[in-house]
């Protein structure tokens, strides 16, 4: 299957494609909003394909012996302050649930913050759970803690911790305690969608009086205290994570599986919301991730029943969902992979006419790449953002290349409307300036054939344009490297060093397929380093012609919702017309359990926010 | 010069060469590690950048963690020194020490590639003879297809089908490698069948057909004949005045087999069973760019490939008493 993106996410986008958060990473994935939990007996569960356990048969939910998933990496590290990779989250989030998580409806869910109240749109009060502990001699969790966090690992003008999430707190001004379990956030903008943004949201700390040891050794001039504290075998074995999360560290065998084993002293057991499912989770005696390296190993001991739990790759989820003993489930998410269209000066010129860029949109049938190639297991996209977020208009937005929009003879009649005359068509070749056919670069990630197919299939679509397409297939690393990074004057590689005229990247290239990008449907705000002149990740070089700055700015800082969709409605209506990138599709997330496994949400893009109280009506590896 | 002085010399001047060349080979692959992206920290800045962070900044917080803060000839320095002296610090992957990364994994390339390197001298040695000393018999072109087969096929595909058949089909076996199974079972032998036997098949067929080229050579010599002559059994001639004298040539393959196996070979195959061994470790190691754990895993292969050269040179005047190195001191 695509996966949710390259091998390595960082922590924003990882909790960004699962409003579960780092605590529902572990299992499974992803966001938005949808329908109802399910009841008590999960017979409410809604999957799209599969045979759920006998609706009719009561099981009680006891607690079996063994969750057993496979991924396909070690994690990188286990300090909640060095996380940014998905293998690693995925273990932290065993024994850390984190402060909240977003719900089907991607609203806010209680985990350690009991609850939080909006005083006014840059004040945010949250309140932890009075039951939480830390473990060894580190007591309760208090405010102190998260103050105490902010001021000494956030706020301090060196990043001596090392911890990557910083960027997210940009907009905090202040952390103060207001009593011994509510602190508050203080806004330097008023944030309506704040509870909704990376900063709170699936945040893991470690106890002040771990830290605080290290941080003096920091103030004393020790440049290595960041690293011994990220490091110290009591980090890396959560000690400290007391009742904190589901799980209890018990080894981790390198390469090979990382093993939990249930903490009986979970503080969310049996507590609100939704205390019935909570009521003695997790319902399993062990967790046990397996690394295992190539998919046809994992899909086979899957198969065979080795496996509680796997993801499923797209293009193969059909023989699986054939399978009675096996429930599949199909869960949308933000990730939007997409076509981008070089409007640098070492990419094809005519792509800085929008009217070129819809007539090669409109010559690529996203229907046929998402039914054929991605086997129905992702949906086309017209913007840069799903039909489920709520701030996606319809009416704004104008779609290339679906159905009806779906018109190759009309491409080649915009085409010839809008190249110059040094362009002209031969019989069905497109021609250039020299007089021979116009080539476009297109590069693409390796690592997945539905890339490679899907690379194949551009490059006959546009060759039914008249256009020669030269395909390059490189490693993820590589082709940002290459074909994306810029060198700017301080000789620091970044996105968006400049004037695109001036600034390019090292290699030439026309079209980027397959990269996949958070749209963030629940900030949406956040995607303006993309899509102005002068984002941070504006490496394409799009230069609109409305004031998206302007937009996105009053967007971000109107007051209420509708204002605000009404505004990020006109931003993705301009992206829509405008095709800066082909917006191809949205990948969906396919995720295969044993039959057993009942789950207790129905199916969402917040898929897994309640995962440690999915249980199963008998031992699956007994 | 004396046989003895001349052989010190020699190995003297051989152990010399190998840490020139070892240390080559560790520069080389520090220059190219130095020159590659590293995917993680690509992936963090491409991601920092996309949220409106400072892509910049966030590379320069991951080469901190990795050691990487100070300049390119301070790290070779540093990296050279701790290679030499054994200290070779900790795995920025697993936040662990080098040695102990290395101590866990090599246990399990043991227990697959032991075995398949034992079968593969035996049998592929067996076969081989048997097959020179019964060439173009159709035994023999049965042994060469064997042996063609073996070194055509693929090793990851191979191992893929005797997953899907004796795994998931048939059931015989395990589909992966199961360390929590007790190390003394039938369960635990059973998931190293399949392991054992991708990495036996192209092993086994490589033997076999060195085998067979060099035992031809003496399969028709005069003391051959002369042993036939005097009443040995078909097996006392094979193995006395066959075997040893073509013994010579083929022990300079074993080295390389055996370093290829546990590098090359194992690789494909922990990685396919899921086994959590040296190969795979190593191959981690380089994708993640983990210096300090890519140095280790190569500096061992190579100093053991020219050390075990070094030790079958001189094997080689205890096996065939006419070689010997006087006068090739460099």
């Amino acid at each position: 299957m695509p996966s949710a993106g390259p091998s390595f996410l960082s922590r924003r986008a990882v909790l960004a494609a699962t409003s579960g958060g780092i605590a529902a990473i572990a299992g499974c994935t992803t966001d938005d909003g949808s329908g109802a939990n399910g009841n008590e007996n999960g017979n409410g569960t809604e999957t799209e394909t599969g045979t759920d356990p006998d609706p009719t048969e009561q099981h009680d939910r006891e607690i079996q012996t063994e969750w057993i998933q496979a991924v396909p990496m070690e994690a990188s590290n286990l300090s909640p302050y060095w996380v940014n990779d998905y293998a690693s989250s995925l273990r932290i989030g065993l024994h850390l649930d984190g402060a909240y998580t977003l719900d089907e409806n991607g609203d806010f869910y209680s985990l350690w913050v009991d609850d939080y109240e909006n005083r006014g749109n840059d004040t945010y009060a949250f309140t932890l759970r009075d039951s939480l502990e830390w473990g060894g001699d580190y007591g309760a969790m208090t405010a102190d803690d998260w103050v105490w966090f902010y001021h000494n690992v956030i706020d301090t003008d060196e990043n001596w911790v090392g911890y990557l999430g910083r960027d997210d707190w940009r907009n905090v001004e202040s952390v103060d305690a207001e009593d011994r379990h509510t602190f508050v956030v203080e806004l330097e903008q008023s944030d309506p969608l704040f509870v909704k943004r990376p900063t709170m949201w699936g945040t893991s700390i470690l106890p002040r009086a771990l830290t605080e040891p290290y941080y003096q050794d920091w103030q004393d001039g020790d440049d290595g205290a960041g690293e011994a504290l990220n490091t110290a075998d009591e980090v890396l074995e959560f000690r400290y994570a007391g009742n904190l999360g589901p799980y209890e560290f018990e080894r981790r065998d390198l390469e090979d599986r990382y093993v939990g084993t249930r903490n009986d002293d979970y503080y969310r057991q049996g507590t609100e919301p939704d205390a019935d499912d909570w009521a003695d989770a997790p319902y399993f005696d062990r967790y046990v991730i397996r690394v295992l390296p190539t998919q046809s190993t994992r899909l086979s001991e899957f198969r065979s029943g080795g496996l509680t739990y796997t993801e499923l790759p797209a293009d193969q989820a059909q023989s699986f969902e054939d399978d009675d003993d096996i429930t599949v489930v199909s869960t949308p998410t933000p990730f939007n992979r997409i076509t981008v269209y070089n409007q640098r000066a070492n990419g094809w010129e005519p792509l800085r006419n929008r009217r070129v860029r819809q007539a090669l949109s409109m010559a690529i049938d996203k229907r046929t790449v998402v039914d054929h190639i991605f086997d129905g297991n992702a949906e086309t996209a017209h913007t840069f953002q799903p039909t489920y977020s709520e701030f996606y208009d319809d009416s704004h937005v104008t779609p290339f290349g679906d159905g009806e929009s779906y018109d190759p003879e009309q491409a080649r009649s915009l085409l010839a409307e809008e190249l110059s005359g040094e362009y002209g068509y031969d019989g069905d070749t497109l021609l250039g300036p020299e007089g021979t056919q116009v080539q476009l670069d297109l590069v693409y990630q390796t690592g997945e054939t539905v890339y490679e197919d899907t690379g194949r299939y551009i490059a006959d679509a546009l060759d039914e344009l008249g256009i020669a397409v030269d395909q390059r297939a490189t490693p993820a690393d590589v082709l940002f490297e290459r074909y994306a990074e810029q060198e700017d004057d301080s000789g620091n590689a970044v996105f968006n060093a400049g004037d695109r005229d001036e600034y390019t990247s090292s290699d030439d290239w026309d079209l980027m397929w397959s990269i996949s990008l958070n749209t963030f449907p629940y900030s949406p705000g956040s995607n303006a380093p993309v899509f102005t002149q002068g984002g941070s990740f504006n490496f394409f070089g799009y230069v609109p012609e409305d004031d998206l700055e302007g937009l996105f700015s009053d967007a971000m800082s109107a007051d209420d919702l509708e204002t605000q969709q009404d505004r990020f409605a006109e931003i993705f209506g301009i992206l829509s017309r405008d095709q800066p990138f082909n917006f191809m599709l949205f990948d969906n997330r396919v995720h295969g359990y044993q039959r057993e496994v009942v789950h207790t949400e129905s199916v969402s893009p917040s898929w897994g926010y309640k995962n440690q109280t999915f249980w199963a009506t008998e031992g699956l590896h007994d | 010069m004396s046989t003895k002085s001349g052989m010190t010399r020699y190995v003297g001047w051989r152990l010399l060469w190998a840490v020139v060349a070892t240390w080559f080979v560790l520069t080389v692959t520090f220059g190219i590690l130095s020159a590659s992206p590293n995917p993680e920290t690509s992936q963090a800045a491409w991601e920092a950048a996309q949220s409106g962070g400072d892509p910049t900044e966030t590379r320069a917080i991951l080469e901190q963690r990795r050691g990487e803060g100070s300049s390119l000839s301070e790290q070779y320095v540093d990296y050279m020194v701790s290679m030499a002296t054994f200290d070779w610090g900790e795995s920025f992957t697993y936040n662990e020490p080098v040695t102990a990364v290395i101590a866990d994994a090599w246990v399990y390339s043991a227990m697959t590639v032991i075995p398949a390197t034992v079968l593969a001298v035996v049998l592929g040695f067996a076969i081989g003879l048997y097959s020179a000393t019964h060439q173009y018999t159709k035994t023999d072109y049965a042994a060469t297809f064997v042996a063609f087969f073996g070194i055509s096929i693929p090793n990851f595909w191979f191992a893929i089908v005797l997953i899907l058949v004796f795994g998931e089909l048939l059931g015989l076996t395990p589909i992966s490698y199961d360390s929590e199974v007790p190390f003394w079972s039938l369960a635990h032998l059973s998931s190293l069948i399949l392991p054992i036997t991708v990495l036996a098949t192209a092993a086994i067929a490589s033997e076999m057909r060195y085998a067979r080229a060099e035992a031809l050579e003496y399969v028709g010599a005069a003391w051959v004949k002369t042993a036939r002559s005097k009443g040995l059994s078909e097996l006392q001639v094979t193995v006395r005045h066959v075997f040893r004298p073509a013994m010579v040539p083929l022990i300079t393959i074993l080295i390389a087999d055996f370093v290829g196996i546990i590098f090359a070979t194992a690789y494909v195959v922990e990685v396919i069973f899921g086994i959590p061994g040296l190969g795979y470790v190593s191959y981690q190691a380089l994708v993640r760019m983990d210096t300090p754990l890519v140095l280790a895993t190569t500096l061992i292969p190579v100093f053991l490939t020219i050390v075990a050269n070094l030790c079958q040179d001189v094997a080689y005047t205890m096996l065939d008493p006419r070689i010997d190195y006087e006068g090739r001191s460099r």
